[in-house]
């Protein structure tokens, strides 16, 4: 990596290559010169990446917006925190149904039981599975699926 | 051979293909802070994309309404413009591409629609239907309920059980995953049924003498009967 | 189903237009909190911040609506409950779920904002006062109070609660951070003092004030001892009139102004704020050598609040002891030596002091 000073004096050399690093001088007047080869695209390349000129203004929100800015903001949380819960709360019933039925199980067929509850090694989710998307595909599902001959 | 007294169920659901619809509040929120968010942006630097002197310069240039300029000893009610680099500091930047057909307007992408035939139809036996919520398959067999199968004394685990079940009881022509072999609840009843959870990625249920269909959450509870549908809620 | 939610007179934004903008968004003659006319009408608002807050509105009324149902009960719980616990984890509750029902309330915030009416009898505005004063003013006083030993030099600790705001007499009548360095000029006569609670008290609750000073050279011991600078006891206090009126208190001691003396290390003055249980009635104090923690064990009283300043000899000190007829006071060495009477420039700067007390300046 380079450190800023050693970037500015590359960034030089390759504008102005004739003006020696060591002697920087500052050209007020109109460019006569010409750019060297590759030059502008440099010019370019790093106005485009600072924020000189580009930045727009503060924004300054009316004490009025501030509150209204705050309640909206308030709310989303709110809401996040009502999603989370009900997320929550479900996946604990889940739990507590699979508890249930893994004791009910046990009771009736302890051979059943011990297949259901082994450890899976391995298991991974389908790669066939799909994540959904804002829009469907163009065909949403596909109906003539046979199973792969063995 | 004897069946064991239990049954195995299966809870075949197909998983959303579009994404939930948001509310109203989700979506005027997202739509405040992305207009936050251009009000905030940098000004657009176009001398990237289009080199000067080109002829898609000139087209881009064209297609942008530039900002009021400032002139001396004019009043602006609106505040004095404060423009740099062609953009109006105080407000977002609105920047018009131009399309590769030439109409001026961009290249819109026309996306699916998120409803399908199914739902006009109101078809209940279609996958294609509901796309952006989960849908269930239960069957009609004496009465609106999950499908669940005898489990003989040959069988060693119930998912095996149920998932040969699904195959006998609606045709080989589809692929399921089953999530795990541990059952996902039990339904109390003269036999109980433990229900096994799987999801349908493709192919369809095609039973032969069964009415079926595949349903949304608050679909069933109107389907079924209010004391089945309290035993399954938490699994929906 | 409209969730409207019946809201006290007293949250509500006192100006019309303000609050109609607030509620329902800037009109087109710009927001009326800007003065100007030039400001008003260039003033533009965020887009789409209008919609996001109607519909914002409904999910935080929501939450209010069910936070206010749940005080509701709360409120019957109390009435029926018997027991001291009980009743103060109820109280407790009750006030949390009273502030949780005004906590994203628009109007409630615009009020603490600008600072305008508002009531400290709403657990609201005493919940925002409170955030707001531990986040620095607390914070600053704690730091102060252990920096500068007056914990434990005078009480043992102290677990703030009340904020306590001392003013002296001056032009600008502006209040001072705690451990401030003051002039013996200004703090000549009482200050004016509040006492600002941020638990529910009861109108009128009854409240001690002393000052002292621990730092009055003890030249037998060649150690301090304590002075009391003021004490009063029986001041009435409720939440929304924090301000002290030494009129109604009964005084235990008046107010003695500080007096340092020349070329002894600084004093610390320490403001004591306490709760009383009870009136006090016939407490016998001595300014000197007074015993705090003895006074406030005695009396049973907590304290809940402090303030400090300290004063150093100054020019003015020795127009204050003339004023109020304090004596001549000590001057000492800076070098140490093994006698500290010895330190003492006992003739010359009675002489002096003599020649100042016949002429005094205009």
């Amino acid at each position: 990596m380079m450190n800023w000073k050693q970037g500015l004096r590359a960034f030089q050399a390759v504008v102005r290559p004739h003006i020696s690093a060591a002697q920087p001088t500052l050209v007020r007047a109109k460019r006569t010169t010409k750019l060297a080869p590759g030059a502008s695209r440099v010019i370019n390349m790093v106005s485009v990446i600072s924020a000189r000129k580009k930045q727009p203004r503060r924004l300054k929100m009316c004490k009025e917006d501030q509150v209204r800015h705050q309640m909206i903001m308030a709310a989303w949380k709110l809401h996040l925190r009502d999603e989370k819960a009900e997320r929550t709360n479900k996946l604990k019933a889940q739990y507590e149904k699979i508890t249930e039925a893994c004791d009910e199980l046990q009771k009736l067929d302890p051979a059943l039981y011990e297949a259901a509850t082994a450890r899976e090694k391995g298991k991974r989710f389908s790669p066939e599975m799909r994540i959904p998307t804002d829009t469907p595909p163009r065909q949403p599902w596909q109906f003539d699926w046979s199973p792969p001959d063995k | 051979m004897p069946p064991r007294p239990l049954r195995a169920g299966i809870l075949l659901s197909r998983n959303p293909i579009v994404t939930k619809e948001p509310s109203a509040f989700v979506k005027a929120f997202y739509h405040y802070q992305d207009e936050l968010e251009r009000r905030l942006m940098w000004t657009f630097p176009w001398y990237f994309y289009f080199k000067r002197g080109t002829l898609s310069q000139r087209k881009f240039d064209s297609l942008q309404k530039g900002p009021m300029p400032r002139h001396k000893g004019v009043y602006y009610p609106e505040g004095i413009p404060d423009v740099k680099h062609n953009r109006e500091r105080r407000s977002k930047q609105v920047v018009n591409l131009p399309s590769q057909s030439g109409d001026g307007e961009g290249d819109k992408i026309i996306p699916q629609s998120r409803t399908t035939q199914a739902d006009e139809k109101k078809d209940v036996r279609s996958l294609e239907r509901k796309l952006d919520s989960t849908l269930y398959l239960v069957i009609n067999n004496k009465e609106w309920r999950l499908p669940s199968f005898e489990v003989s004394e040959e069988a060693t685990s119930l998912h095996e059980a149920a998932e040969a079940g699904l195959r006998e009881l609606g045709g080989s022509n589809i692929n399921t995953w089953t999530v795990s072999s541990t059952p996902a609840a039990v339904i109390k009843g003269e036999v109980p049924e433990f229900v096994i959870k799987s999801h349908i990625l493709h192919g369809q249920f095609t039973p032969k003498d069964f009415d079926f269909a595949w349903l949304t959450k608050e679909e069933i509870k109107e389907k079924v009967k209010p004391e089945y549908f309290s035993s399954v809620e938490a699994l929906l | 189903m409209k969730n409207s939610i019946v809201r006290a007179a007293g949250l509500q934004i006192r100006n019309q237009r303000i609050r109609d903008a607030v509620l329902n968004g800037v009109p087109k003659t710009g927001p009326p909190t800007l003065r100007s006319r030039w400001a008003r009408s260039r003033y533009v608002s965020p887009e789409g911040i209008n919609e996001a807050f109607s519909l914002a509105k409904e999910i935080v009324d929501k939450e209010a609506a069910n936070h206010k149902s749940a005080a509701g009960e709360v409120e019957k719980e109390l009435k029926s409950a018997t027991g001291e616990e009980q009743r103060a984890e109820l109280a407790k509750n009750l006030e949390h779920h009273l502030v949780k029902s005004e906590f994203h309330n628009p109007e409630v915030r615009f009020n603490f904002m600008v600072k305008d009416s508002v009531d400290l009898n709403e657990p609201i505005y005493r919940y925002l006062s409170r955030t707001e004063w531990a986040a620095k003013e607390m914070l600053i006083l704690m730091q102060r109070l252990e920096q500068h030993h007056v914990i434990p030099d005078t009480m043992p600790t102290l677990d703030p609660r009340a904020q306590v705001d001392v003013q002296f007499v001056t032009p600008t009548m502006s209040s001072f951070e705690p451990g401030s360095f003051l002039s013996n000029e200004v703090c000549e006569r009482r200050p004016r003092i509040s006492i600002q609670e941020f638990e529910p008290i009861a109108k009128d609750s009854l409240y001690s004030v002393v000052i002292v000073n621990p730092d009055v050279p003890d030249l037998e011991n060649d150690s301090f001892k304590t002075l009391l600078h003021y004490a009063a006891v029986n001041i009435r206090i409720s939440n929304d009139a924090p301000e002290v009126d030494f009129a109604q208190a009964t005084e235990l001691a008046d107010y003695l102004p500080p007096h340092p003396e020349k070329n002894a290390p600084a004093q610390r003055f320490c403001v004591w704020v306490f709760r009383q249980p009870a009136r006090v009635e016939g407490a016998e104090i001595s300014r000197e050598g007074f015993d705090i923690r003895q006074f406030a064990g005695a009396n049973n009283l907590e304290a809940v609040g402090a303030h400090m300043w300290r004063v150093r000899y100054d020019l003015t000190t020795d127009f204050i002891r003339a004023k109020y007829g304090l004596g001549p006071g000590s001057v000492y060495f800076r070098a140490r030596t093994a006698k500290p009477e010895e330190a003492l420039l006992h003739v010359r700067h009675r002489q002096k002091w003599e020649k100042f007390v016949e002429t005094p300046s205009k």
